[in-house]
């Protein structure tokens, strides 16, 4: 049998293991990078990443296959989850992440800018800009189209529960032990507890009233992410679910026992921005396809049930009998919004010690 | 005399045949947990490497109450589980290797294999159906008028606790199964025949010839039971941190070093406490290791 030397074999071996542990750093840098070459349009795998489960059902069929009909050799591949593990795996790749466009709330929104996760996107480069309320798409402007709202509210169990009239409400002990509350991680969590803050005295920067007010709301469950909690809602270990009302509608259709309801002074929304990451090597394919996002006619068809997202586009019909579920556009401006470029500081503190406060 | 060890007899050529599982473990195991190993020395805020190497993060998560409690808690969960498939899985191989009947023991196998057989999550989603508060038990409980109101499974440590038992029970069952099928045939009788009851044959007899085959399976479910995400996440919920939900949590809230140091501590645990568990099992059984 053929013998090599052990001292060479493991200097080549200790060589490839030291090279596979050199980490590369992050760019921090705020300045735009230029576009990368693209690649040739034939046999090209575009990634989305956005909602999955029954929600994808949309993207995929009006927005996903017209789009490969339109772009021969274009194949769209559709990934789902929270922005978090998004962000997470496209940090994780240091510039080799596989997906091409992202949806993702003001939140995390802010954060991928300073960071220089993403593409410049402007009315320039994807045209049907020019039909989004001026308004929302403040909250996207210069590196994502706002194509959507999401709205958080209160679905619950007609069976098991009155629905609260007032957000204070979910604190009356008739209540006790039927809550289902989304972790901070999540977008809709954060949202939830800064909108806590601020109907009990806090503020963006200052969220410390919202573990003294969830103490009083205790026991409750706390889901990983709006999926499960309305998981959670629809098999009845929950009475009450804070979730967002996309995440709600298909839970509605499935169960007719549930409802969803806006308690005053009003919900809080969310808008969501489109955008395209930097490091995309499909740029020019993903301004088109999120053009394409903001057309009237895929606007007006997500708004419908069961999926029932806010639309941005002005043009968008929104059927007359899911306007409880999707407040007008002129209703949504009145909805509780905050200032994330203070409340994004104070996030990661915030999730931490919730985790070991309602982790044990 | 004192023993010393002699460096010229020792032979370090190594057939080349081993190269792949070197490579193999040095690529896949070794470098990735250099490289975590590597993360949790840095300070990454936002998953940006702002600071490092230090050990911050470790001084962080060491004078933290909280990082006790998170792994005490995994520790005795994992024991629990652990001890249960033992009292479970035993008796199952012990009888399995005493029945005669060909068709009856490939019965037992499958049923043992099966649940291997699907993904842990489908599993898991199975015993959210059976354990739900509308679910098959307390269905079950109410329509036999034991239960006028329906018993909290899910989302407490007794919901995770019977997911994790069940997924994990055919690795106790299978290495016992190997050791109690490798013991000599006539070794029960040889045992009654010179005087000893059934109880003392299987007690003093058996059970001690077995020990390698329960510290297989003590150490297999153990280390998968310390390491559980699946079903402590869909059962548990994130109100039942454990070390794996922390590890996740801070990946995705993008303290990624806090997240490596945690990795690094659950490793450092599980080797310990498997090292542990180990040099007892020497201990009870000291003629499976003669000396000399």
């Amino acid at each position: 049998m053929k013998r090599i030397n052990t001292f060479v074999l493991i200097v080549l071996v200790m060589s490839l293991v030291l090279s596979a542990c050199a980490p590369a750093q992050t760019p921090v840098s705020p300045k735009a990078t230029a576009a990368p070459t693209a690649a040739p349009v034939k046999d090209v795998k575009y990634v989305d990443w956005g909602f999955s489960g029954d929600l994808q059902v949309p993207f995929r069929k009006f927005l996903a296959d017209p789009f490969e009909t339109k772009n021969a050799g274009v194949k769209v591949t559709l990934l789902g989850g929270i922005t978090e593990d998004a962000l997470s795996q496209i940090k994780a790749a240091q510039g080799s992440s596989p997906i091409d466009s992202i949806m993702m709330g003001e939140m995390r929104y802010i954060d991928a800018i300073n960071e220089n996760i993403l593409a410049p996107l402007t009315v320039k480069e994807v045209p049907n800009i020019a039909l989004i309320d001026a308004d929302m798409q403040k909250a996207c402007n210069g590196y994502g189209a706002a194509w959507m709202n999401q709205i958080i509210g209160v679905a619950y169990n007609k069976e098991k529960v009155q629905p609260p009239k007032n957000w204070k409400d979910l604190w009356d002990p008739k209540y006790k032990g039927q809550i289902g509350i989304p972790s901070p991680a999540a977008n809709n969590g954060f949202l939830f507890m800064v909108m806590v803050a601020k109907l009990f005295g806090g503020s963006e920067s200052n969220l410390d009233v919202v573990f003294t007010k969830l103490d009083e709301l205790a026991p409750f469950v706390v889901a990983a992410n709006p999926s499960q909690l309305a998981q959670l809602l629809e098999t009845g270990e929950i009475g009450l679910a804070i979730n967002w009302q996309t995440q709600t509608g298909p839970s509605l259709s499935k169960n007719s026992k549930l409802d969803f309801i806006i308690p005053e002074p009003g919900g809080a929304a969310l808008t969501s921005c489109y955008t395209v990451l930097s490091k995309s090597a499909n740029r020019e394919l993903a301004y088109k396809y999120i053009n394409d996002s903001l057309s009237t006619e895929f606007q007006s068809k997500i708004s419908e049930s069961p999926w029932f997202f806010g639309p941005t586009n002005l043009k968008a019909v929104i059927p007359a009998d899911t306007l409880k579920m999707n407040p007008p556009m002129s209703d949504i401006k009145k909805l509780m919004k905050f200032d994330w470029s203070i409340a994004n500081k104070v996030r990661t503190d915030f999730t931490d010690k919730f985790i070991k406060r309602y982790g044990k | 005399m004192i023993k010393r060890l002699n460096l010229k007899s020792i032979n370090l050529r190594l057939p080349i045949g081993i190269l792949p599982a070197i490579l193999f473990l040095l690529v896949l195991f070794i470098a990735p947990f250099l490289t975590l190993a590597y993360y949790s020395l840095l300070t990454i805020q936002k998953g940006n490497i702002v600071g490092g190497p230090s050990f911050d993060s470790y001084v962080k998560l060491l004078s933290d109450p909280f990082t006790y409690y998170l792994f005490g808690r995994t520790i005795l969960l994992s024991l629990v589980v652990v001890a249960f498939c033992l009292i479970l899985g035993y008796p199952l191989a012990y009888i399995s290797t005493r029945i005669k009947s060909p068709a009856l023991k490939t019965f037992i196998m499958v049923c043992v294999a099966a649940p291997l057989m699907t993904s842990a999550l489908v599993r898991t989603f199975g015993w959210i159906a059976i354990l739900g508060k509308y679910g098959l038990l307390n269905n079950l409980l109410a329509s036999l008028g034991l239960t006028s109101t329906p018993i909290p499974i899910l989302f407490t440590m007794n919901g995770v606790l019977i997911g994790m038992i069940q997924i994990h029970l055919p690795f106790m069952i299978v290495p016992l199964l190997s050791t109690l099928t490798s013991l000599p045939k006539d070794l029960d009788d040889a045992a009654l025949n010179l005087g000893a009851s059934q109880w003392q044959t299987f007690w003093r007899v058996i059970v001690p010839q077995s020990i390698p085959g329960i510290a297989a399976g003590v150490s297999l479910v153990f280390v998968l039971s310390f390491t559980s995400f699946t079903v402590p996440t869909l059962m548990g919920g994130e109100a039942l941190q454990i070390v794996s939900i922390y590890i996740w949590n801070n990946v995705r809230n993008l303290t990624w070093s806090i997240a490596a140091a945690v990795s690094a501590l659950l490793l450092i645990t599980s080797l310990t406490i498997v090292t542990l568990l180990n040099l007892l099992f020497r201990r009870l059984a000291p003629w499976q290791h003669p000396k000399g």
